[in-house]
């Protein structure tokens, strides 16, 4: 008898408990109106903002990675072969350089898959250092169309 | 043997075909490394996106509707219906409205969510440009989207 009383409570409270976030969607929701995402974001390690945005069939086309706290080269590209290790990125094209200073300035690499392009700022730097510190970077994929290129 | 060999020419033209695109992840990859998403992007209709930030738990904290070109304002209360039914919103509670020569701001208050719009002018037009649903007892993931 105590046991039937105590499910019909728990069975009374539960949709109580839940009634204030019943009414907002959950990721799935919105795929069954809208389909697949044109773009996720994430907050990868270290305070990093990570957007993606895919094709029509869903692969990534373009990735946009961009740093709350500016990094120096070396730890900046071990973030980069997490997300794109160098064997997935075919061989090495060329790449290209542009400085507005002595620490700032952007620059390019092609490779057969992908390009990595990146933008580095005095923002940081440490005594000493002979390079900026990289703020933000963008791969894109070879070949493959994003969904969002028209709406940008 | 005919067959045989048509197949393993498919099965190689197959592979070959999607050599280029095998470096290029799917959602599923990046979920598997970061967990879920924070914000996810959907086309909802040509040239309008509605860019959705969740909750920890992974419930929509706020919705954004951007349009890429000005839209009549009931292109956006019919968009507005789609994502937040009016059932769902709770009672009225105010109601704001800003406005100069060419821009708006509309802020209407619910019980559960706060729903703002910007209108614009570009040009002679005049119309929508975006709308902001905020759900008042769901805490985005990212503290900037609060």
């Amino acid at each position: 008898m105590f046991q039937k009383w105590t499910i019909t409570l728990i069975s009374l409270l539960l949709p109580f408990l839940f009634l204030p976030h019943a009414f907002s969607q959950v990721s799935s929701d919105w795929q069954n109106h809208y389909g697949l995402p044109a773009s996720e974001r994430y907050l990868i390690h270290d305070g990093i903002i990570m957007t993606v945005f895919y094709s029509e069939e869903g692969r990534t086309c373009k990735l946009i990675l961009e740093l709350a706290k500016p990094q120096p080269p070396a730890s900046f590209n071990r973030i980069l072969d997490e997300i794109i290790p160098l064997n997935e990125r075919g061989k090495e094209i060329h790449s290209i350089g542009l400085s507005t200073g002595p620490f700032a300035g952007i620059s390019s690499v092609d490779y057969e898959r992908v390009r990595i392009a990146s933008v580095s700022s005095a923002t940081a730097v440490a005594e000493g250092a002979t390079t900026g510190n990289i703020i933000s970077a963008t791969i894109y994929w070879k070949g493959v169309q994003c969904r969002l290129s028209q709406h940008k | 043997m005919f067959q045989r060999s048509t197949s393993i020419i498919i099965v190689l033209t197959v592979l070959f075909l999607s050599l280029p695109f095998g470096a290029a992840q799917m959602s599923g990859d990046w979920r598997k490394h970061y967990g879920p998403p924070e914000a996810e992007r959907y086309i909802v209709r040509d040239a309008i996106t509605i860019t959705v930030f969740y909750s920890g738990e992974g419930r929509t904290c706020k919705a954004v509707i951007e349009a890429a070109k000005l839209q009549p304002p009931n292109i956006f209360e019919d968009l507005l219906n789609e994502v937040t039914p009016p059932s769902t919103r709770g009672k009225r509670v105010r109601s704001i409205g800003l406005s100069s020569s060419a821009n708006g701001l509309g802020v209407r208050e619910y019980e559960r969510v706060t729903i703002s719009l910007i209108t614009t002018a570009q040009g002679d037009a005049k119309g929508v440009q975006s709308a902001t649903i905020q759900w008042k007892e769901v805490q985005c993931k990212s503290p900037k989207q609060n």
